[in-house]
Formats: structure tokens, C-alpha cells, sequence
């Protein structure tokens, strides 16, 4: 385990009013994961990212990083080790009166590495990030996704395990923080960093991530594998972000036509992980049983290295029928969930 | 121009350079001082780097007082001190004393300010990276302050200029002491206006080197 937060809480006076940033919140991150908190703003995760580094103390619960309670090191220790834990910034916090060179070279200075040494990583990392042009450029001329890029270089530059987003592409479109997304997979893969990262977007967590934690007010609502998450979301919240980016709602002039069928029949939502074969699953039910299917919904999702089909189906037929067809299902390893139609409006 | 201005551009001249040095020498010693005291203003400041509301609190209070005291005022009540730190109580050297003791709380108060322009989210950046806090303020705070730094002692130059003029009151001579004894007190209006207009002239050189040379530093076009 590499960072273990164990009951953590902190509560911060706002205006004489008590805000609980956190309360009782646990994580376990293994070494190379890419582990993703999501929540709405204000929902604690800044706060919670800042307890891996320390920049933020918790009132109550232990925060271990690599085996070690960051918050009783002495301060020179715990410099020490935020030097592992590099960390990135929606605002990227570069220095504007530095040049893209100087910036990468800030944390190697403040290690007094020789000025060869700087200039050997800095050239490595420029190459790294895919910038090494703009090594002349101060800040103020770079695009965003480019200033992130710097921000990226600067934090791997004393090498370090771990890296921490704060929601590092919420500043930036969808195309740059696709190139930034691809970029922090390389970091992963490549250099074997174990990546934390803070977002409010769904779609970040859905291509990145292996992990996810769900928070809403200052707590963990559900965490789990992202697969599982993605197939089985319990919490509403949980619920609403996995809509966000695959969005199973279907149109309600659809449910009109299933509610003026008169034929017996049941809405499900079917779950196809990875092996199990879509289409002739349902093809298989059509012939094997006097049932008829009706696609209202379908969605196939890419997630880790897992393929994930979320399918929303209108069978019809005799309830006997039905229940073979769904036995069958169930022996095919397609799980499902009955799918409610909304009271009509 | 002797004519015209009833005045010989010798002691025109001279005058000059006793403001030219009036202000360089009190403005070197002056941010000698105030430099210092900014960075200890900033760091014991609340949720500073090493807040300490005493030490804070002494500093505060010593810069208000000063910066409240009247020019003209302190330039007598320090006569005193300046006896002992120069030997003497009037002419140009003399006026360093005060003006230095003028310069230094109010370089003070707007070095302080510059500092506290550093945005909350690159001493974060620096904490992230295992910074000290000497290095917080070496590698961060103060190249990102640079410029406005520049700024405040070009407001601090032009803030001298205005008070080397009352300099003259101890002997100190300079430019605005030709303006008010040789142009104001002696009805010479057309010398008065001469002088002023240098100064106006001056000031506006050193506003416009200032505010050139921090655009050039803080890189943000």
C-alpha cells in the first residue's frame, strides 16, 4: 500500500460556522494505481488530496504514505518526502517571471543538483512532455494544455512515486485534456508513478482511472474498482456521474409506445462484461424463445482494459416465455436489473 | 540662461547634484532597511510563514508612527541623532538622516504589499515541492515579485524628489530648495517654474523607466 488515509477528518471555522471538509474518510491506493476521487465542488476533495502531502493537516485519523505517518515526520523529513509526491495544479502555479526552462529546473535548484544534471533532466523532460520548443517561452505565451505540460515536467523532476492532480485538466478543453489524459497514462506506464487524481468530470475517472472514490459533502459515498462502479453504481450520486457519461435515460416518447403496448412484458438493463457476446446473446433469446426484444438503449464503454455493454431492452412475450428467456440469460453471464418506466408525466 | 533665469548654472548645477545624491544615498540605505523589514513583515504576518503576532504587531506600529510623523517635523525632532551619526546638524549630508528615516517604513509598507501579490498557489506549489521557507521566498516569492518590487521603488524614488525639497529647511540644498529660496521667496516666478518643470520633467522619466523595467520583468503581456 502506498498511501493509506485511515478515518480522516478535518472541519475548517468559516464565518464562525463549522464546515466539515471531511469526516471519517478512509482510502487505500496501491502502488501503480491511477486512483480518482470525484465529487461536485466543495465536496472535500481538495482537501483530501492536500492530506497526501501534507498540506493539509487532519484534526482526527492518520495519513501513511509509503508505511510512514506523513504528519509526525519532522519538518525536514517531511520535505523530504514531498519531493516523492509531485503534484499538479488546475492553475498550473508556474512562475511567470520564469522561463519554461527555469520552471523544470526549480525543484532540482532547491536540491543544489549541479547545473549539468539540471540541464540533462530538464532536456529529458521537455522531451518527455513533448515541449521542447517552448524551452525559451515564459508562461504567459504558452496555451493551457501547454502550461500544463510544464506543470507536468516540473513535478517528475526529482522523480518522483507519486503524483497528484488537482483536477489538473478542469481549466482546459476537451481536446488538450484528452493530450493531457494521454500524457499522465504514459506517466503511469511508463515510469510506474502512481497517479491521484481530483476531478468533477466523469469521463476523466472513465478513461484514466482503475480506481475511483465517490464524495459528496465531505465523505466517501462508494468506492470501488471503476468497472464495478461503471456497471453497478448504488449511490445516486454515484449514479448521476456514471449518467454523465453514459447516459442510459431513455427519451420518454419511447416509454409512451411501451405504455400504450399492451403485450406483457418487462423493461431490463443488461450488463455485458468483456467476454460475453452482445449480439448473439440477444439473438440467441429471440430464436430460442417466443419473445420478442426491443433495443430502447445501448452503450458500449471502454474501461481499464475491460469492454462494458449497458443495454436497456423491451421484451415481450408470455410471462412464462419471459422467464426462460431471462433464465437463459442469467447462463449466458449477462446480468441484469429490472429497468422501471417513470410514472408518465 | 544666467539672465534669464537670474541665477548662475553653477549653483543650478550644484543643486542638482545634492538632489541626485540626497536621493540615491537615502534610497540605497532606505531599502537597505525597508527590504528586510518586508520580508519579516511578511513573514510573521497571520497564516504566514512564521506568524508571530507580537513581533508583527511591533513592526506595525514603529511604520505607522513613522509614516505619520510630518517630513518637516521629523526632519528637526532627528537632529539629534543625525548629530551623532554624522557629526552634523545641517547641510546635505545632514538631510540623509531623516530622509532615510522617512524613506525606509514606507519602502517597508509597499515592498510588503508587493510580496503579497505572489499568488496563494505558488507558495502551495513550492510547500509540494519540499521547499524551506528561505527557499519559499528566494525561488518564489521574491522572482515573482520582482517587478512590482521595481514599481514600489520607483513610487519611493519619486516620494524622495517631493522630500529633499523641504530639505533645504536644514541646509540641505537640492533643486526644490533653489525653487522655493531663489524663486518663491525672492519673486523670481520665472525660475520657480523652471526648476518645477525639471521636476516634473525627472519624475516623469524615472515613473515611465519604473513602470518599463517591471512589464519587462513580470513577463505578462
Amino acid at each position: 500500500m502506498v498511501i493509506e488515509l485511515k478515518d480522516i477528518s478535518r472541519t475548517f471555522e468559516q464565518n464562525k460556522k463549522e464546515i466539515h471538509a471531511l469526516s471519517h474518510v478512509s482510502l487505500n491506493i496501491e502502488k501503480g494505481d491511477i486512483y480518482g476521487i470525484i465529487g461536485f465542488s466543495g465536496a472535500g476533495k481538495s482537501t483530501l488530496v492536500r492530506m497526501i502531502n501534507a498540506l493539509e493537516k487532519p484534526d482526527e485519523g492518520i495519513v501513511l504514505v509509503e508505511g510512514k505517518n506523513i504528519n509526525e515526520l519532522p519538518k525536514p523529513e517531511l520535505r523530504k518526502l514531498r519531493k516523492n509526491i509531485g503534484m499538479i495544479f488546475q492553475q498550473f502555479n508556474l512562475l511567470e517571471s520564469k522561463t519554461v526552462y527555469d520552471n523544470i529546473a526549480i525543484p532540482m535548484k532547491l536540491n543544489h543538483k549541479s547545473s549539468a544534471e539540471i540541464e540533462k533532466k530538464v532536456e529529458e523532460l521537455l522531451d518527455f512532455v513533448e515541449l521542447k520548443e517552448k524551452k525559451d517561452a515564459y508562461p504567459a505565451n504558452l496555451s493551457g494544455g501547454q502550461k500544463q505540460r510544464v506543470g507536468i515536467a516540473r513535478a517528475l523532476a526529482t522523480d518522483p512515486s507519486i503524483l497528484l492532480c488537482d483536477e489538473a485538466t478542469s481549466a482546459l478543453d476537451p481536446k488538450t485534456t484528452e493530450s493531457i489524459l494521454q500524457l499522465l497514462k504514459k506517466i503511469n506506464q511508463e515510469l510506474g508513478i502512481t497517479i491521484v487524481i481530483i476531478t468533477h468530470e466523469m469521463n476523466v475517472i472513465q478513461e484514466m482511472c482503475n480506481q475511483v472514490a465517490v464524495m459528496e459533502f465531505g465523505k466517501v459515498v462508494e468506492q470501488g474498482s471503476v468497472v464495478d462502479i461503471f456497471s453497478n453504481p448504488k449511490h445516486p450520486t454515484t449514479r448521476n456521474f456514471v449518467q454523465s457519461v453514459i447516459n442510459d435515460s431513455v427519451p420518454a416518447s419511447l416509454f409512451d409506445s411501451i405504455r400504450a403496448d399492451e403485450r406483457n412484458g418487462e423493461l431490463l438493463r443488461l450488463k455485458f462484461l468483456d467476454g460475453s457476446n452482445t449480439d448473439s446473446v440477444l439473438a440467441q433469446v429471440n430464436k430460442r424463445f417466443d419473445v420478442e426484444t426491443n433495443i430502447l438503449f445501448a452503450n458500449i464503454s471502454q474501461l481499464e482494459n475491460k469492454v462494458l455493454g449497458i443495454i436497456i431492452i423491451h421484451m415481450t412475450g408470455e410471462a412464462e416465455e419471459i422467464k426462460k428467456a431471462k433464465q437463459y440469460l442469467n447462463e449466458s453471464g449477462v446480468s441484469y436489473i429490472p429497468y422501471e418506466i417513470p410514472e408518465a408525466s | 540662461m544666467e539672465e534669464y533665469l537670474g541665477i548662475s548654472s553653477d549653483k543650478l548645477l550644484t543643486a542638482g547634484a545634492e538632489t541626485v545624491y540626497m536621493v540615491c544615498i537615502s534610497l540605497f540605505i532606505g531599502s537597505l532597511i525597508a527590504f528586510p523589514l518586508a520580508i519579516l513583515l511578511y513573514l510573521t504576518r497571520k497564516n504566514g510563514m512564521y506568524q508571530n503576532r507580537i513581533l508583527n504587531g511591533i513592526l506595525n506600529v514603529i511604520i505607522n508612527v513613522i509614516r505619520s510623523t510630518p517630513f518637516i517635523i521629523m526632519l528637526v525632532c532627528v537632529m539629534p541623532l543625525t548629530k551623532v551619526l554624522v557629526g552634523t546638524r545641517i547641510g546635505t549630508k545632514a538631510a540623509l538622516v531623516p530622509l532615510t528615516i522617512y524613506i525606509a517604513p514606507y519602502l517597508a509598507r509597499l515592498m510588503e504589499g508587493a510580496l503579497l501579490e505572489t499568488k496563494e498557489g505558488i507558495i502551495e506549489a513550492a510547500e509540494s515541492m519540499g521547499a524551506t521557507p528561505l527557499q519559499i521566498v528566494w525561488h518564489f516569492i521574491l522572482p515573482e515579485s520582482l517587478g512590482s518590487l521595481i514599481l514600489t521603488i520607483t513610487t519611493g524614488t519619486i516620494g524622495l524628489i517631493g522630500a529633499t525639497a523641504m530639505a533645504g529647511y536644514i541646509g540641505g540644498g537640492g533643486i526644490g530648495n533653489i525653487a522655493l529660496t531663489y524663486g518663491y521667496q525672492q519673486f523670481n516666478n520665472r525660475l520657480m517654474f523652471f526648476t518645477v518643470l525639471i521636476l516634473i520633467i525627472v519624475v516623469q522619466l524615472i515613473q515611465n523607466l519604473g513602470t518599463w523595467a517591471s512589464a519587462k520583468i513580470k513577463r505578462t503581456r
